[in-house]
């Protein structure tokens, strides 16, 4: 009746780790075009993003049903119930979080590129590619941080994903649904490999990626 | 140097989570897409005691048996009244619930059909041992919700609701109506806003009294989860606990597949169905038999109390 917990985990990883990616690219493109805005905008956007850090995942979760739903505006896609809108949710969810991240390295990088570029006598148009360079270590552990909201996140998985065994079941769901059922044992098991496995990938992720910063 | 160990790490990073999402896309996405897959939302006492997964293995093995028909389940264990609104939006087109008023609210407004009354057993009062409200010396539920409001304005008793307009909850709610009380904001009254298993371990937890449908408590026992919840109240006439299936009439899901499956899943629990139930849940579910009629119009009496 119970899946196995490596179904679980191999199908969690899978889903939030696609899901980061997508937050990732699209905070890059957001974070990029705010470097070069005027300071009034990019306050504005930044106040919006870090409002929408705290959103509780269950709300993104119904947002995600509404959409999804069938008489929802994306309802002919049929997308409610399946891996895809997890995916498409928890981006929604750790987005905020990865572009504030991004842009904090980004800003903080950029006099420093700006210098190296003056200094070198390099063409302007280097700066973009100079600056992703030197920031590359840094936007992993952004990336990280997108990955571990998402794998930890149980609103949109729920609602969005349903927690179909076999199916959408993820990690934070079949600790919801075992603990619904009074399995607080199998639910804390499952709890054990969720944080067993966000420590497992960012502690040596974030190692390496500061060797490479410090060299 | 610094770029060197940089493009290993990103070729490393992509070339796992590739290698992660070719083995998930075989194992588990591709097969899910290639059967017909219907939503099924369901109650949690189902889901919890595994009658749902046992039923609905069984019904496909049938089914393939019998027509060479692939089919699979996507099973939504929720509470009856998210199932049924599941069930109004389409999201899901079977459902399996037990609360009479509210499935009698979605037939009226015809988004929603009765399939069958598959399966019945009772809602029991349980509470601490030393049952401080003498809810066993009730003489009905109505009587034993009497006492306990009565113990709890004294603070000698609490009661968990599980306040989440699932079966047990919209029951529960009768109940006060019909003893003409209200214990809605009493410090005593408490909600869980959670399953049943969850609210009856609360209830174990608090020493506290709670309404439970039988096959719930009756599985946390025989886990040895619960040791201090005894039955106090059993009352067949208020407490008849019924559950039935519906089929959804949003055009999302009035599909000639989903007609078939349901009208063979309602062929299958009419006989071997209730020949399962009879022989693996005996105690915890009753077959329907050939007491349909007496269901029915206590199905009516209960869906009116609303």
């Amino acid at each position: 009746m119970t899946e196995s917990i490596y179904d679980l985990t191999l199908r969690s990883i899978y889903i939030s780790s696609t899901a980061a990616a997508l937050s990732f690219i699209l905070a890059l493109i957001i974070a990029l075009k705010m470097l070069d805005s005027s300071v009034k905008t990019r306050s504005i956007v930044i106040g919006v993003f870090e409002a929408l850090v705290g959103v509780p995942t269950t709300v993104v979760g119904l947002l995600m049903y509404i959409l999804l739903y069938p008489r929802g505006p994306l309802g002919v896609l049929r997308l409610l119930y399946t891996p895809i809108a997890i995916i498409i949710g928890e981006s929604l969810v750790a987005l905020p979080i990865a572009f504030i991240s991004i842009f904090r390295h980004l800003q903080n990088a950029r006099d420093n590129v700006r210098e190296l570029i003056l200094a070198l006598g390099l063409p302007r148009k280097n700066e973009r590619s100079l600056l992703l360079r030197e920031t590359a270590p840094v936007l992993i552990s952004s990336y990280l941080t997108s990955f571990s909201r998402a794998i930890g996140e149980l609103g949109v998985a729920l609602i969005a994903g349903g927690g179909i065994e076999g199916y959408t079941n993820v990690l934070t769901t079949a600790i919801a649904l075992q603990t619904s059922i009074g399995n607080y044992e199998y639910a804390i098991q499952i709890g054990c490999v969720l944080i067993a496995i966000t420590m497992l990938i960012i502690i040596p992720l974030r190692m390496l990626g500061e060797r490479v910063y410090g060299a | 140097m610094k770029l060197k160990i940089l493009i290993v790490i990103a070729i490393i990073i992509a070339l796992v989570l590739a290698l992660i999402g070719v083995v998930v896309k075989q194992n588990y996405i591709s097969e899910r897409t290639s059967s017909f897959r219907v939503n099924i939302a369901t109650t949690t006492s189902l889901y919890q005691t595994g009658l749902i997964n046992d039923l609905l293995e069984n019904f496909r093995d049938w089914l393939r048996n019998q027509t060479g028909v692939n089919v699979e389940f996507s099973i939504l264990a929720k509470g009856s009244g998210e199932a049924l609104r599941l069930l109004a939006d389409g999201s899901a087109c079977i459902g399996f619930t037990h609360a009479p008023p509210l499935e009698y609210q979605y037939m009226s407004q015809g988004l929603i059909e009765r399939l069958m009354i598959f399966a019945y057993n009772e809602f029991i009062i349980v509470g601490p041992r030393s049952d401080p409200a003498k809810v066993s010396e009730a003489s009905d539920a109505v009587d034993a919700f009497k006492r306990i409001y009565a113990a709890g304005e004294k603070g000698l008793a609490k009661f968990v609701s599980r306040g989440d307009m699932s079966g047990t909850n919209v029951r529960e709610l009768q109940l006060w109506k019909l003893a003409g009380l209200n214990p809605e904001g009493e410090q005593w009254y408490l909600k869980s806003s959670q399953g049943m298993a969850q609210t009856l371990l609360m209830a174990e937890n608090l020493g506290a009294y709670t309404l439970t449908d039988k096959g719930t408590y009756l599985s946390l026992v025989k886990q040895g989860r619960l040791r201090d919840l005894t039955v106090l109240l059993e009352d067949p006439k208020h407490l008849l606990n019924v559950y039935s299936i519906y089929i959804s009439t949003s055009p999302y899901c009035s599909n000639p597949e989903v007609y078939f499956i349901a009208l063979k899943l309602k062929i299958y629990l009419s006989h071997e169905g209730q020949e399962l139930i009879e022989s693996r849940y005996s105690g915890l579910f009753n077959p329907v038999d050939d007491r349909e009629e007496m269901l029915l119009s206590a199905w009516k009496t209960l869906s009116r109390l609303g």
